[in-house]
Formats: C-alpha cells, structure tokens, sequence
C-alpha cells in the first residue's frame, strides 16, 4: 500500500467504514505481531495484545494525525499495551517461547539455520537482546527491524529522539557485554552467516 | 588510537556515520587490531540477525476476523463522540423546532413518565437516527426527529432548553460530513437558521436548495400544523 493509498484508506475508515480498517489490519498484523511477540515473548500474550492494539487504533482514529506514519502511531499503542502488560507481570523473563516457531521453511535463511553453530548464535543473540531493557529493546528492534528514525522510535516510545539514540548506544553496549561472554570462536566467521541466507 | 577509543567510536562506524580523520584513523585500528575485529563482527552478527530473522510463531489465521468482531462489537455503542455529539444536536433541534411552531398550544398532556420508558424512549430516537445517517435516508431522519418532538412535548416538563444555542449546534452540526449529505446545506444559509428548519419540517415544503433534484418533499405530519 503506497502512502497515498493509506491516507485514503485511513480516511474512510474514520468514516466508520470497517472494511477500510480490515485493510489497515491486514497490512500491518505481521510487523506488529513480531514486534509485539519479540517483546512480550509470549504467542498466545502476543496475538492479544497485538488485537488490543488494533482495537485501539480504531476507537482513537479521531485522534490520528497524519503528521506521523501510521506504522509509527500503530507501534506506539502496542508499545504502551506491551509495557503495561510486563509491568503487570512484574519480571521480565528470559524464557523465550519458541514452541510454535515451525522449521524447514524454503526461506534461504531457513537452509543457513539448520545448521548447528547458525542456530546457536541466533539463540545467543536473541536471548541477550531479551535481557536488555523494554525501552533499549523497543529501540533496537524498531530500529533494526522495522527501519524506523530515532525521530519515529522517540514518537513511538514517547521520549526525544537524542535519547532513543542513548538507548541504542547502550542497548549495543549492553550486548557487546553480554556476547562477550559467549563462546564463539571466531565472529568474523559466522559475521556473514545471515548475510548468505537473507536472500 | 588505541582499544578504548576505538570502542568508543563503534556505534559511529556501525551506523556509518564515521568520517575524515577519525575514519581513517579508526579504520587503521580495526584493521590491526584482532580485539577489535571480533567485538565489531559480533556487533555486525547482530544487527544481521536483528533485522533479518523472521522466525516467529505464525499468526493466528482468524486473527483478522477476531479483531474485526472486536470492532463490531465497539460499533454497537455510541463510542464516536462526534455521533453523540450530533445525536444530542439532532434531539436539542427536535425539541427546539417542535416548542416554537406550536409555542401557543404547547402543554403537557401527561404527568412526567417513568425514567425507565423515557429512557427507552431516548434509545430508540438515539437509534433510529443512528441508522438514518448511516444509510442517509433523509426521510427517516425526518420521520425519527418528528415522533421524538412528539414525545418531548409529551414529557417532563421541566426539560430546559437553550433555544438559540441549540440552533448554533445544529447548524454546526448540519455543516458536518454526517448530516449535510443528508440535507445539503447550502454554504450560505439566507434566512435565520430557525426560519430555515422550521420550513424543511413544515407538511409540503419545498426541497432545500444544494439537495439533488428528484428528492421528494418531507412527508406531512400532523404534529407541525398549526
């Protein structure tokens, strides 16, 4: 959907035309549920909260500016959901529920993955972002897998874009120190892994 | 430049923000330094996996439905305050329009009701008229706004009624994207406001000027004659 194409669905759908909303659902539920799910590491917790949040969306539409990025007012509901929802539960674990993740996809990644050290690294790393904090994990992701400005990531998360770059700095600084401690042989080795699977 | 420095300069390079002298100069480090190299190609393996691993749970396949019966169910209830707000402006113009017309042979008919029927009462106006501006059937509307004056006059008694500003919120409210479509104000209205509705009420008036030809005259209702 091109952004012209958006602004028209979005204001149909303030309209009151639920199917224009349907269209917002389904272009954003994928990038919001593994957003959402790399947060709350929990599937069933996450596909709550990412309804939550698209319920959200509708009954506040009034209040959407086009001044931001749909993606970037969308993120910032879930964000709030996901941290009320791990301040409920009072701990972050570090318990990664990776129970319905399937495998053999014909993703060129997937064939990288299956191999043993791939897996592990992966593992490793996923595991030491889960170990950061909610506001330098909510920048890394969305800075590294939704591409997203410390000026989008700082509307998102509600604080100024210089700190949203403070938190990046310390997020990376902060897992240097927690991948430092791994057993990896060689990182130069394994630096490309993805980078052959990503085709 | 040593380790510490070098180190210091990481997110720099990593976001390639690095230029000039301090790039070469860090540059020159990493290229000798095997420290340096490892804790840069960790740094790299992450970003890589960061934004390149789409492993994740599959999303429900009812997800989409589920969200949208969520939504359905939100319709249900007067949640958009701008309805409310045009519903309560439709009900202050009904009252409004109804009392003036008939000022001299208004009188209650009946002791206040109950709370419960007038409640009642109020839904089902409040109803009528949310299913009139979304299938904008103007004769419904008409039709709905005539019976609720009907029972308004029937009622308490001590209703209080801001006359003029209950005609300022209806022409604001008239000027929306909801109800113009259904009268087609035009942009200048040429008689008072009150003079206005009280034609579109009026038994045989005339189609108010901006609405499509062929729109058939309001019905005649015996509460609007004099």
């Amino acid at each position: 959907m091109t952004r012209d194409e958006e602004a028209r669905v979005i204001a149909r759908a303030k309209r009151g035309h639920a199917d224009a909303f349907r269209e917002l659902v389904e272009a954003y539920k994928e990038r919001l549920f593994a957003f959402v799910w790399r947060m709350v590491r929990n599937h069933h917790e996450a596909e709550d909260l990412c309804q939550a949040a698209f319920v959200k969306a509708y009954e506040s539409l009034d209040s959407y500016s086009s001044n931001y990025a749909f993606s970037t007012w969308l993120f910032t509901i879930a964000y709030r959901l996901c941290l009320n929802s791990m301040r409920k539960k009072k701990a972050l674990s570090g318990e990664t529920d990776f129970s319905h993740i399937g495998d053999g996809s014909a993703d060129a990644a997937m064939k990288v993955a299956n191999s043993e050290e791939a897996r592990r690294l992966r593992d490793l790393i996923w595991n030491a972002v889960d170990r950061l904090s909610p506001p330098q994990k909510s920048a890394i992701l969305l800075f590294y897998r939704e591409g997203k400005s410390c000026q989008e990531i700082g509307t998102v998360l509600g604080i100024p874009a210089v700190t949203v770059k403070s938190h990046l700095h310390r997020g990376r600084a902060r897992l240097r120190e927690l991948l430092s401690a791994e057993l990896v042989e060689d990182w130069l080795a394994v630096r490309h892994l993805s980078d052959s699977s990503s085709a | 430049m040593n380790c510490s420095e070098a180190e210091q300069l990481f997110d720099a390079y990593l976001d390639d923000e690095l230029s000039g002298s301090i790039r070469l100069e860090f540059d020159a480090h990493r290229l000798r330094c095997p420290v340096c190299q490892q804790k840069l190609a960790m740094m790299e393996a992450c970003e890589h996996i960061l934004s390149r691993d789409g492993r994740m749970p599959e999303l429900s396949d009812d997800f989409t439905e589920r969200v949208m019966g969520h939504i359905a169910q939100t319709r249900t209830r007067p949640a958009r305050r701008r309805r409310r707000l045009v519903l309560y402006g439709l009900q202050a113009a009904a009252v409004l329009v109804f009392a003036v017309v008939v000022a001299g042979f208004w009188k209650p008919r009946q002791a206040p009701r109950p709370e419960k029927i007038v409640a009642a009462q109020q839904q089902e106006f409040l109803e009528k008229v949310d299913h009139a501006i979304e299938t904008k059937d103007r004769d419904e509307l008409l039709r709905a706004m005539s019976s609720r004056a009907d029972q308004l006059a029937a009622g308490p008694a001590n209703l209080q009624v801001d006359f003029q500003r209950d005609v300022d919120n209806l022409v604001r409210l008239a000027r929306t994207s909801l109800i113009d479509q259904i009268f087609a104000l035009p942009e200048a209205i040429p008689r008072s406001p009150l003079e206005y509705f009280m034609q579109i009420f009026s038994p045989g008036s005339p189609t108010p000027a901006g609405e499509p030809d062929g729109q058939p005259a309001p019905p005649a209702d015996e509460s609007f004659s004099l």
